[in-house]
């Protein structure tokens, strides 16, 4: 048994599934607040990658300097999404809220790829490229920081919504939107406030993934499409299982890969976490966090 | 011109022509339509092959989504195997066309209902979830089932045959879609107005209430999967025959995406719903493709960007329609229908 | 001010119509990639073939004739491309087609062969050099097999160690991708290299970390990456990361001056096989492009890719005008015309090309380049032989 290799699969699967769970956090955080599915959450992630990178090559800004504008770019455009297109569909049919979602990451997408074309951009140089020795393996600082920054963003996430008025008030109106409403909280603050960190949540799994990948192109949108498996693995409501969903994904794919992948030669890893996704569902139709609807008539 | 109801019978309500022009206006229509092989040039019947593949398919998603309310992201991945089946049954027992078909349509048909089998306890997104991953199951079995599919490189399919009869020319092609596409629609249609159709219905807009009142949720929801599998199914053996060529990248995610833009435009829960929605999203790129090269000449970059716009355009009409007119085109047509119907009144 | 744009539209739209009726055009279909999985080296392709044609039409065209392309971008979507081939043929009624993608490629062979129309490919893989299978496909340059051979002879000839040298074959798992595979096996298997791996990878961009380790554990000293630059760089920095010390050969698709631009130092020290010169290169075929380039000077790359479709324009225009000159201008005529050249010679862009009428290879030589400090470097010359039984593998 390669226990190096294991590791190094482990690893890479720890901060790949990492990033998946940032963009299933995001989701979630717009579902838990505003009952909506955001479907064109992998466009989020690609629109703050390339914001961000036409920020740092373009404008020559400082990498601070250029997350914060991104940052605010994405939370915009998430309170713009939010009060243009899902407030006049509050109340309707569970598939409209889908296909919207969906025709909007067509939009998204096709508008990036207006603007900048479909070459891959190269992403400058932010962590020194040389790779740490954690024991027996090389591990990029890349890789490193960026399970750092997701940890911290996490956390920060958390404690948010444990300790601050306004989380407090955001999960008030996740549980009951009239209950909150009679509390005085105002709830289409709070679906603003929500689809706005959710974007800059998926923003920062862009940079991320750009900063690791170093380049960034039109299969960033793919991510969308990865964090549903991760979403329904974790339960669409639960944070903590999106963070768990995209740690088990990510460490699957990576594992399937290595091991799978060599007996079916190639593919597995992308087919994977969706027969993962089914098996959880049958034991576990509202995933693995997730509360279970109770259905009224 | 008519104005207002006058049923006075259980049947008449129950009639799918409303009067007797209606009937003439779909006579006239029909033989407008089989006319169109002796003028239409080839590539325009091509598209107009592929709007009638499209129509079959979408009625059997709008069975499944819009009547039954299960939400399908698996539709590519079942005109995979219904196309792959069709090639298989065709190439390795050399059946002819008119067995093929079907053969397809129920091996689909088939795997749909096992599809369906997860949906008693799986509801909503996490449905649409585990139908898209269903999806990606399939694609993966179609690349790796090689002695079956072809791997990589895909099928070679040969033309249907009636005898010494060949259907290779657009035209030929065009009659054995349309005839199956108007059986399609026909049967569809009945199926609403009997308790099979209706029992889709209820389960759609109250299921523990249907089942309290005795509608058995299992077997009706596995009937509609498998119903809504044979259609998709067909439409896939179609596409094998019209495309000639049938490989793993003719059925990605995003024709699955397609289906659902074309029920959602043209109106869950309606058949002539789909039917506009198929036309719809079938001929957007192709009118897309026109302007942009008629505009080629003073605007050169528009070409290069004509994947973009494709999207754009298809993303943009899908918000706009969801946002703007939910219930889709046929809603929007009734809507206009009635205003003729029922003016000087308002209602 | 929109009114006014639109109305010079629809006037220029008149007013070319009523031209095109006036002077005799000869209609060449150009299928391209410009926005899917393959436009990294799509683009740079396409706009290399219409930057020829444009060169050329502007010099007097074909005995007067110019040649007018009409360009299709189908995003390497096969239902695209048969649906674009049907409306190139009967609507359009072009003579000949200049397309793209080993799968449609591959998937159109037997319908242009009942059609007669010549179809170029950028795709060089050896299945389309049999004309006993393929008949009125072409491409120019070395095919796939044939560059893989000489990695292969590369291999054999440099390797120094007393053990037979180790290699890999990492490809995507389509036409393309596998193209060369099943040559690359048989000729490493009769110079005795021992060929210990071979690695699917995804085909559009992605992590490829789990398929390196995999590979790794095998530890081959040289592996043959057959795919586009912009998965190949992807590879490379994840490569670099892991601290892999096998050496990497890349395809034809995969050398080119993109290459260092993307993988940045994940690039040094990586080898590649190209079928003609990069873009600057001092060949007297050079001065053409500089001259258009000068003249239209564009933002676009202008690489490797870019002189490659260049010289494709070339050859098929020679095709042309050799069919036009015997008043043979149909896709049969054309066919029969390029199977008369002999030698002919691009300006060095490419390596002599030859067509007969059994044996499709335009020519068997490639060349060994590496990236060094960023730029790519010529290394050797490479030449396999024109063995009869490799003919359409």
């Amino acid at each position: 048994m390669d226990v190096t290799f294991l590791l190094q699969l482990l690893i890479n699967g720890l901060v790949v599934g990492s990033i998946y769970a940032l963009v299933a956090t995001g989701f979630v955080i717009i579902y838990k607040a505003s009952s909506a599915l955001n479907l064109a959450q992998g466009e989020f992630l690609m629109v703050g990658a390339y914001i961000c990178l036409n920020l740092l090559s373009k404008y020559n800004l400082p990498f601070w300097q250029a997350i914060l504008i991104t940052f605010a770019f994405s939370a915009i455009l998430g309170m713009l999404i939010e009060r243009l297109i899902l407030r006049p569909l509050i109340g309707s049919h569970l598939i409209s809220v889908i296909m919207v979602t969906l025709g909007l990451s067509s939009i998204l997408k096709a508008l990036i790829q207006l603007a900048y074309g479909t070459d891959t951009i190269p992403f400058p140089e932010v962590f020194p490229s040389a790779p740490v020795q954690i024991g027996p393996i090389p591990v990029s600082q890349g890789y490193l920081y960026a399970i750092c920054c997701v940890t911290i963003l996490v956390t920060a996430l958390t404690m948010f919504f444990k300790y601050s008025k306004t989380g407090v008030a955001m999960r008030a109106t996740a549980s009951s939107q009239q209950v909150a409403l009679t509390m005085g909280i105002s709830v289409k603050k709070m679906f603003a406030i929500s689809w706005a960190i959710a974007a800059m949540v998926s923003a920062v799994g862009g940079i991320l993934l750009g900063t690791i990948r170093g380049g960034i192109d039109m299969s960033l949108s793919f991510m969308g499409l990865k964090v549903l498996p991760v979403v329904i693995l974790g339960g669409l409501d639960s944070i903590l299982g999106a963070i768990v969903g995209g740690v088990i994904i990510g460490i699957l794919e990576n594992l399937s890969g290595g091991y799978v992948d060599p007996l079916v030669g190639g593919g597995a890893k992308e087919v994977a976490p969706y027969i993962a996704l089914i098996l959880i569902l049958m034991v576990k139709p509202y995933g693995l966090f997730g509360k279970k609807k109770i259905e009224r008539v | 011109m008519r104005c207002g109801d006058f049923k006075t019978s259980y049947s008449a309500d129950m009639t799918i022509f409303e009067s007797h022009s209606a009937r003439v206006m779909l006579g006239l229509f029909l033989c407008l339509l089989f006319s169109l092989p002796l003028y239409t040039p080839g590539y325009l019947l091509d598209i107009v092959n592929r709007i009638g593949i499209a129509v079959i398919g979408a009625v059997g998603l709008n069975i499944l989504t819009g009547f039954t309310g299960q939400i399908s992201l698996g539709n590519a991945a079942f005109m995979a195997i219904g196309a792959f089946s069709c090639g298989y049954f065709g190439i390795k027992f050399g059946l002819p066309f008119y067995l093929c078909i079907p053969l397809a349509g129920l091996t689909t048909a088939f795997f749909g209902m096992f599809v369906g089998i997860p949906s008693l306890r799986i509801k909503g997104l996490y449905l649409a979830m585990a139908t898209l991953a269903a999806h990606f199951i399939v694609e993966f079995l179609v690349v790796k089932w090689e002695s079956v599919t072809g791997g990589v490189a895909g099928l070679s399919i040969p033309a249907p045959k009636l005898g010494s009869f060949a259907i290779d020319t657009d035209a030929r092609l065009f009659f054995l879609i349309f005839v199956i596409t108007i059986m399609a629609v026909l049967f569809a249609k009945n199926l609403f107005r009997t308790k099979v159709g209706k029992a889709f219905v209820a389960i759609r807009d109250q299921a523990i209430s249907a089942e309290v009142m005795g509608v058995n949720i299992l077997k009706y929801k596995l009937l509609s999967f498998g119903i809504s599998s044979f259609y998709v199914g067909v439409a896939g053996a179609l596409v094998a025959y019209q495309a000639k060529i049938i490989s793993p990248e003719t059925f990605p995610v995003t024709v699955a995406i397609d289906y659902l833009g074309m029920i959602i435009i043209g109106g869950l829960g309606s058949i002539l719903g789909s039917i506009y929605g198929a036309v719809f999203i079938t001929l957007l790129p192709e009118l897309l493709r026109l302007s942009t090269s008629a505009l080629a000449g003073p605007f050169p970059l528009l070409v290069a960007k004509l994947a973009a716009m494709k999207e754009l355009v298809f993303g943009l009409f899908i918000v706009i329609f969801i946002l703007f007119e939910p219930a889709g085109m046929a809603a929007r047509w009734h809507s206009i229908k009635s205003y003729w119907k029922l003016y000087p009144f308002s209602h | 001010m929109k009114f006014t744009r639109v109305l010079a539209a629809v006037a220029a739209m008149a007013l070319t119509a009523s031209t095109s009726f006036a002077a005799e055009t000869i209609k060449v279909g150009g299928l391209w990639d410009l926005t899917g999985v393959t436009a990294d080296v799509g683009k740079p392709f396409a706009d290399g073939v219409q930057d020829a044609i444009a060169s050329i039409n502007e010099k007097g065209g074909i005995n007067g004739k110019k040649i007018e392309l009409i360009n299709v971008d189908y995003a390497y979507k096969i239902p695209q491309a048969n649906a674009t081939y049907k409306k190139f043929v009967e609507s359009d009624k072009v003579v000949m087609i200049n397309g793209w993608g080993t799968g449609d490629t591959e998937a159109l062979k037997d319908i242009i062969a009942k059609d007669k129309i010549p179809y170029f490919s950028a795709s060089y893989s050896g299945h389309l050099t049999d004309p006993t299978k393929t008949p009125y496909n072409f491409f120019v340059g070395a095919s796939y097999s044939d560059q893989i051979r000489g990695f292969l002879d590369y291999v054999k000839k440099n390797w120094k160690g007393k053990v037979p040298a180790k290699v890999a074959f990492i490809y995507p798992n389509h036409g393309f991708g596998k193209a060369p595979i099943e040559a690359g096996r048989q000729y490493a298997k009769e110079l005795g290299i021992e060929l210990v791996h071979e690695e699917i990878i995804p085909a559009p961009v992605q992590d490829v970390t789990s398929n390196l380790l995999s590979m790794q554990k095998k530890n081959p000293d040289y592996a043959y990456v057959q795919t586009t630059v912009a998965p190949c760089a992807n590879l490379l920095k994840d490569a670099k990361k892991l601290g892999i010390k096998t050496i990497f050969f890349l395809g034809n698709y995969g050398m080119t001056e993109a290459l260092p631009k993307l993988a940045k130092e994940a690039a040094e020290g990586v080898y590649g096989m190209t079928t003609n010169v990069p873009f600057g290169v001092n060949v007297p075929g050079m001065k053409q492009i500089f001259d258009w380039d000068k003249k239209h000077p564009s933002t676009d790359q202008r690489d490797t890719v870019y002189v490659r479709g260049w010289a494709y324009g070339l050859v098929w225009a020679e095709g042309i005008r050799i069919a036009d000159k015997n008043k043979q201008l149909t896709g049969e005529g054309i066919k029969n015309a390029l199977e008369t050249l002999k030698n002919f010679d691009t300006g060095g862009l490419v390596p002599p090309i030859t067509y007969t009428s059994t044996d499709h290879r335009p020519t068997t030589k490639s060349t060994i380049y590496m990236i060094k400090d960023g730029k790519m470097v010529k290394v050797a010359d490479m030449e396999t032989p024109r063995r009869k039984e490799w003919l359409g593998l």
